[in-house]
């Protein structure tokens, strides 16, 4: 799931509607997306006017004196119980003339909080392994949810070429290096159908600084500009291209020179050139 | 909902609660009673139900109000949000949803004191009952469905007879025109 779709989600999450599973993968989100978070916020807004759609009904009158009652009696049970701790009797350093017995619960007392001391440090100390563990998941999470994202469109793209290749209007056209680079050569494969098309070159001469190289679509008198490529360090390219229907009649293509933010019509020198099917 | 000089004294109100003050927790169950209470009887359809989660929820806003944050939302969402999940919490424990509706009697409110009518009149919630009202209807039910009976988005499906990407798809735009009805009713004050 992408970020969009965590964001379809929010207003069903607020519903409670959502499947515990895929909660539990949003709230992950959730923790590392600000702007589904506000979001969020915003959906429940909306959800708790649903409140509305129910008939307003009034409590019974002595509901109101109960529930004032029951917060006073928890109010009264915490300050009681802060008052007994007050009243205990702290353990008097003078006083160390004291029955055997309660030297003996003093030295369990003592061991006793030894023991809850260690306990409770051993306690944070887990609590802060949990917490960083917690931290580095989530950016794990954070990180494949990336790389996932990243291999749809990886998967999206090789689909597309799938698509190009396996298709019965298949056209293949195979280009040779002019004498400006004898070595190279390049291939365009293109779905006849829908004019998508793949184009690899090799042993291309690395081009000058600002300047890239750019196909055309040639039938006839008719020059038609393809995509703006540039060539990796041992001369390899590929690219995608989408061609016009009326490129789908190209009996030759050629690649030139050309400055890297493309031309309408070819200006430089021809580097690949199919011949004429 | 409530006109925004009164939202920034729920805020205070919320606040003052946090520090202790038991008048200012009475304030808010004066002001949320009728409303909170109307959303416990249509999930619980029991009044003695009802009343024991609106109780159980003050106790909840006495002890939690510290963590209401009004940079994240309204006190009437806090409130509602709380209330409502106390509710299906309960609903859940009574068992099943189905022997809870048919067994319990359904009390239908009688009483229609100057308490709700004032209620009706103060609250911009009529705006909100007229936005409710003009939702499609299949959307409006689904929402209640979800809302009301705590159903999951399978269950509505199967309770409906319908598939379930029709069922998200009504919920999602039952919900998104809903959000841009209130429009402005739902701002936060900032």
């Amino acid at each position: 799931m992408n970020h969009e779709d965590y964001k379809e989600m929010l207003p069903l999450y607020c519903l409670g509607t959502v499947e515990e599973g895929e909660a539990r993968t949003l709230e992950l989100h959730l923790k590392i997306c600000a702007e589904c978070s506000a979001e969020l916020d915003d959906w429940r807004d909306t959800t708790s006017a649903l409140a509305f759609a129910a008939a307003p009904a009034e409590p019974a009158r002595e509901l109101r004196s109960r529930i004032l009652e029951s917060i006073r009696s928890s109010t009264a049970q915490v300050a009681e119980y802060k008052a007994e701790e007050s009243l205990r009797p702290k353990s008097d350093p003078a006083s160390n003339v004291v029955s055997l017995p309660a030297r003996s619960w003093s030295v369990a007392q003592k061991t006793l909080s030894i023991a809850a001391s260690l306990v409770f440090v051993a306690l944070l100390a887990s609590l802060y392994v949990v917490w960083s563990r917690n931290q580095a998941l989530e950016t794990e999470v954070a990180r494949l949810s990336r790389g996932l994202d990243e291999a749809k469109a990886k998967v999206a793209r090789l689909e597309q070429d799938g698509e190009i290749l396996s298709s019965p209007m298949m056209a293949v056209a195979t280009l040779k290096g002019t004498p400006m680079a004898q070595k190279a050569q390049g291939k365009l494969m293109y779905d006849q159908k829908t004019g998508r098309a793949i184009f690899t070159a090799a042993n291309m001469p690395p081009a000058p600084a600002g300047m890239a190289y750019q196909l055309w679509y040639i039938a006839g008198t008719h020059v038609m500009r393809g995509a703006v490529f540039s060539a990796d360090a041992s001369g390899r390219a590929m690219m995608h291209d989408q061609l016009p229907p009326e490129a789908r009649e190209a009996t030759v293509f050629a690649v030139t020179l050309e400055p890297a933010s493309g031309v309408d019509a070819p200006t430089g020198d021809k580097y690949l050139l199919s011949p004429a099917i | 909902m409530k006109p925004e000089s009164a939202q920034i004294s729920d805020v205070e109100l919320l606040h003052a609660v946090a520090r202790g003050d038991e008048v200012a927790l009475a304030r808010l169950y004066d002001s949320y009673r009728v409303i909170l209470f109307g959303l416990m009887l249509r999930i619980l359809h029991s009044r003695q139900e009802a009343e024991d989660v609106l109780q159980d929820v003050f106790l909840q806003v006495w002890n939690r109000a510290a963590d209401f944050d009004e940079s994240r939302g309204r006190p009437f969402t806090w409130l509602v949000t709380l209330a409502r999940s106390r509710a299906i919490d309960r609903l859940r424990a009574l068992g099943s949803r189905e022997r809870v509706a048919q067994n319990a009697a359904r009390e239908i409110v009688e009483e229609s004191s100057d308490a709700i009518e004032d209620a009706i009149r103060a609250e911009a919630g009529r705006g909100v009952r007229n936005a409710l009202q003009e939702l499609p209807e299949d959307q409006r039910y689904a929402l209640e469905l979800a809302y009301f009976e705590g159903l999951t988005q399978s269950e509505i499906a199967s309770r409906l007879k319908t598939p379930l990407g029709t069922v998200k798809t009504r919920m999602r735009s039952g919900m998104t025109k809903l959000r841009e009805l209130l429009g402005n009713q739902l701002k936060r004050p900032h």
